[in-house]
C-alpha cells in the first residue's frame, strides 16, 4: 500500500468512525434516525438568533482624511445582537433547502466626547457622551446543505448567503442627534450582504429531548452556527454613505421548524 | 279619664322639652380648600393619600385652610362654637385645661354659629405647638409668627384640627375634626460628587443623604439656567403675613410681606463666579433658593442629571436639595471647589470630527423615521412565535 494510499485510508477511517458515532448518537440509541423521521413534523423555516463583533468600516470611507472613528471610539469591537428569519421555500431532496431571509439587528458604540480646545488644566475629555446607532437589515437567499445530517447523520450544515443589505444609523451626543454644518447624524446605508457557514446540529446530543421539542413545538432541527459575514453597506460604493458594513464572524442559534 | 290626660299632657310635655334641649351636632365637609392669605390658590404638592399633608412652603406662607362647617341646630346660648387644634382628642375638657392640655386654640375667640359656615385655619396656627408639652401649651390664642416654621420640628406630626361645641360650663365638647399631617422639614442635603462639563451641558453627580421621604431632587445653578432680567439680587422674605394690608372686598384682612424679614441674595447672572462662593450657600433651604431653580425637580431617585441649554464659557456653580413627599425642599448640598462647579464648552462629538474629516453621509431618514424597522425586527420574532403556536395546536 502506498503512502497516500495509506494517509487516505486512516483518514477515511477518521471521518468514519466520527460519522458512524455521530450519526449512532443523533439517531438515538434506540429508536434509530428511521423511526425519528417518522416523527419529524414538517420543516419549512429556520430562526437565527445571532451574535458577533462589530466594527463599522467607517474609517475606510473615500474621501475621509483621518480616521474619526477609531479616534473617537478606539480600535475594540461593540457586540451586534441581531435574528433572522428564513423561509426554506423550495427543498432540493438529498441536497438541502434554498429560500429567503429576513434579519434585523442592533449595535451601539458610545465613548466621552473630547473638548473642541483642552483646558490648560485637567482632563480633555468631557463629561458628554457621544455614540454612534446602528440597526443592520438585510434580505438574503440563503442555501442550506443538510444532505449531511440527513441523509448521513453527520449533523453538519455548511450553507451560504447572498443578497442586499440596509443599515439605518444615528450619531448622538447627549443633547439628541449631532449635528455639524447644518447635517444631521442620521441616515441609512445600502450594501450587499454575503456570508458562509457551518452549523452543527445538536439533536444528537439528547434525540429523546429533540423529539419531544419537535412533538411539542414543532422544531426540528437545533444548531449552533459560526459564520463569516460580510456587510458590505457602503452604499454600493458610492460617496455620502457612512460605511457602516464590517467583516466579522457570527455565532449563535439556528432553530428550524 | 282626666288621669290619663294629665299622663299624656306629661309625655308631650317631656317630649317636646327633649327636642328643645337636644344638644346640636356638627357636620364638617370632608374636602378642605387652600389658599394663599391674598386669595389666589397654591399649586397642589404631594401629599400622603390618607391625609391631608402640609408642608414648609404651606407653613411660611401662611396657607388658609377653609373648612365647610353645618349645625344641626344654632345654639348660642347653651353652646360656644371652637376651634382647636392638637395631635390627640381635643373634645374632654381635660386636653383643654392647663396642665393637661394637649390642644391648642387655632382661633381668636368663638366661632360664628350658623347653619353653614365657612371658616378659615392658618396653617401656621395649626403647627404653632407641636411638639410641645402638656405643660407648656399656651391656651390663649396668639397668631402664630414664621418662626414656628423654622422651628426644628422633624418628621411628620399627626395634628387633628377640630370645631368643638363647648357647654357654657366648659366640660367635655362635641364636635368633628379634621386630620393632617404636618412636615416641615425636607430631607437632609445631599452631597455633589462630580459635575461634568459638556456643550452646553452639565452632568451632575450626588450622593443622597439618608431619608425614607426622599421623593426626588432640585437642581441649582448659580448662574440660574434661565438669567433674570431684571435681577441682581434674590429678595427672600420669610415671613410673607400679617403686616397690615388693609382689607379685600370681602373683608379679608390683606398680608403683605414684613419688610423686616427680607434679606437681598445677590446673583451674578453672568457667571457663577469664584467656584465655591456663590449665593448658593449650604444650609439654606432650597424653597428660598428657587430663582436658582434649573425647573422641576427629577422626580425620581436617581443621583444624576443632566442639564443641557447653558452658557459655553461660564462657571456655573452646582447644588442639589432632595424634596420629599409633602413638597418640602431640603438645604441645598455644601459647595466644594473645585467638585460642585463646571464650565461647559464646545466638545468634538464622532459626528463633528467625522464631517471635518471629509465624510459626506448625513442628514437622510435614519432609523427614528423609520418606524417600519423596528417593527420588522419584531414581527420576525412574531413570525417565529406564531408558527410555534400554531404547530403546537
Amino acid at each position: 500500500m502506498s503512502r497516500r494510499a495509506c494517509v487516505a485510508a486512516i483518514l477515511g477511517c477518521t471521518i468514519s468512525v466520527f460519522c458512524t458515532n455521530a450519526s449512532a448518537q443523533y439517531a438515538g440509541n434506540e429508536l434509530g434516525s428511521v423511526r425519528h423521521k417518522q416523527f419529524a413534523s414538517p420543516q419549512r423555516f429556520a430562526l437565527e438568533l445571532r451574535f458577533g463583533p462589530y466594527k463599522p468600516s467607517i474609517d475606510s470611507e473615500p474621501g475621509v482624511s483621518g480616521a474619526p472613528y477609531q479616534t473617537v471610539f478606539g480600535s475594540s469591537y461593540r457586540v451586534l445582537a441581531a435574528v433572522e428569519f428564513d423561509w426554506q421555500a423550495l427543498r432540493i431532496p438529498h441536497f438541502g433547502s434554498i429560500g429567503p431571509g429576513l434579519s434585523f439587528g442592533y449595535t451601539s458604540m458610545g465613548a466621552k466626547a473630547n473638548f473642541s480646545t483642552c483646558p490648560s488644566s485637567g482632563s480633555c475629555q468631557s463629561a458628554e457622551n457621544t455614540s454612534l446607532d446602528v440597526f443592520p437589515l438585510y434580505a438574503v437567499g440563503v442555501l442550506r446543505i443538510d444532505v449531511l445530517m440527513k441523509d448521513f447523520g453527520i449533523p453538519l450544515v455548511p450553507y451560504g448567503k447572498a443578497g442586499a443589505g440596509l443599515a439605518f444609523w444615528r450619531a448622538s451626543n447627549d443633547a439628541g442627534t449631532s449635528s455639524y454644518g447644518g447635517v444631521a447624524g442620521k441616515g441609512h446605508t445600502w450594501g450587499t450582504q454575503f456570508a458562509a457557514g457551518l452549523a452543527l446540529s445538536i439533536n444528537w446530543l439528547d434525540p429523546r429531548a429533540a423529539r419531544s421539542l419537535d412533538s411539542a413545538v414543532g422544531i426540528n432541527n437545533t444548531s449552533i452556527f459560526g459564520e463569516l459575514m460580510w456587510a458590505n453597506l457602503n452604499g454600493f460604493g458610492g460617496a455620502g454613505s457612512l460605511y457602516v458594513g464590517t467583516t466579522t464572524f457570527i455565532g449563535g442559534l439556528n432553530l428550524e421548524f | 279619664m282626666r288621669l290619663s290626660l294629665v299622663i299624656g299632657g306629661a309625655v308631650a310635655s317631656l317630649a317636646l322639652s327633649a327636642t328643645a334641649f337636644a344638644a346640636p351636632t356638627l357636620t364638617l365637609t370632608p374636602t378642605i380648600q387652600r389658599f394663599y392669605q391674598d386669595g389666589t390658590v397654591p399649586a397642589q404638592h404631594g401629599m400622603p393619600a390618607s391625609t391631608q399633608g402640609l408642608n414648609f412652603d404651606d407653613c411660611n406662607n401662611n396657607v388658609k385652610i377653609r373648612f365647610t362647617l353645618s349645625m344641626s341646630t344654632v345654639d348660642t346660648s347653651n353652646y360656644s362654637l371652637q376651634a382647636w387644634a392638637g395631635p390627640s382628642d381635643c373634645a374632654p375638657v381635660a386636653a383643654r385645661t392647663a396642665s393637661t392640655a394637649a390642644c391648642w386654640p387655632v382661633l381668636a375667640g368663638n366661632v360664628a354659629q350658623a347653619s353653614t359656615t365657612t371658616v378659615d385655619v392658618n396653617v401656621r396656627d395649626i403647627a404653632a405647638q407641636i411638639g410641645r408639652t402638656t405643660t407648656s401649651i399656651a391656651l390663649s390664642y396668639s397668631p402664630a409668627s414664621a418662626s414656628v416654621c423654622s422651628s426644628g420640628v422633624s418628621g411628620a406630626n399627626q395634628i387633628n384640627v377640630y370645631f368643638l361645641l363647648v357647654p357654657s360650663a366648659n366640660g367635655d365638647a362635641t364636635g368633628a375634626n379634621s386630620p393632617f399631617k404636618i412636615k416641615l422639614t425636607g430631607p437632609p442635603a445631599p452631597t455633589v460628587t462630580s459635575v461634568g462639563s459638556g456643550d452646553g451641558l452639565l452632568n451632575v453627580n450626588w450622593k443622597a443623604a439618608t431619608d425614607s421621604d426622599t421623593q426626588g431632587f432640585y437642581l441649582f445653578t448659580d448662574p440660574p439656567l434661565t438669567p433674570i432680567s431684571d435681577a441682581g439680587a434674590v429678595t427672600v422674605c420669610t415671613d410673607a403675613g400679617f403686616s397690615d394690608g388693609g382689607v379685600d372686598d370681602g373683608g379679608n384682612p390683606i398680608n403683605i410681606p414684613n419688610d423686616a424679614s427680607c434679606s437681598s441674595t445677590p446673583i451674578s447672572v453672568a457667571d457663577g463666579g469664584v467656584c465655591g462662593t456663590s449665593a448658593l450657600q449650604a444650609g439654606v433651604a432650597g424653597s428660598l433658593l428657587k430663582a436658582f431653580s434649573t425647573g422641576t425637580p427629577t422626580g425620581n431617585t436617581s443621583s444624576s442629571v443632566s442639564v443641557t441649554g447653558l452658557t459655553n464659557g461660564l462657571t456655573y456653580n452646582v447644588a442639589v436639595a432632595a424634596i420629599d413627599s409633602y413638597g418640602n425642599i431640603g438645604p441645598i448640598s455644601a459647595p466644594t471647589s473645585p467638585t460642585t462647579c463646571g464650565s461647559p464648552a464646545p466638545i468634538d462629538d464622532f459626528w463633528k470630527i467625522y464631517r471635518k474629516d471629509g465624510g459626506g453621509a448625513g442628514g437622510s431618514c435614519d432609523i427614528s423615521q423609520t418606524e417600519g424597522a423596528p417593527l420588522f425586527g419584531l414581527a420576525l420574532l412574531g413570525l417565529g412565535a406564531a408558527w410555534i403556536k400554531r404547530r403546537r395546536k
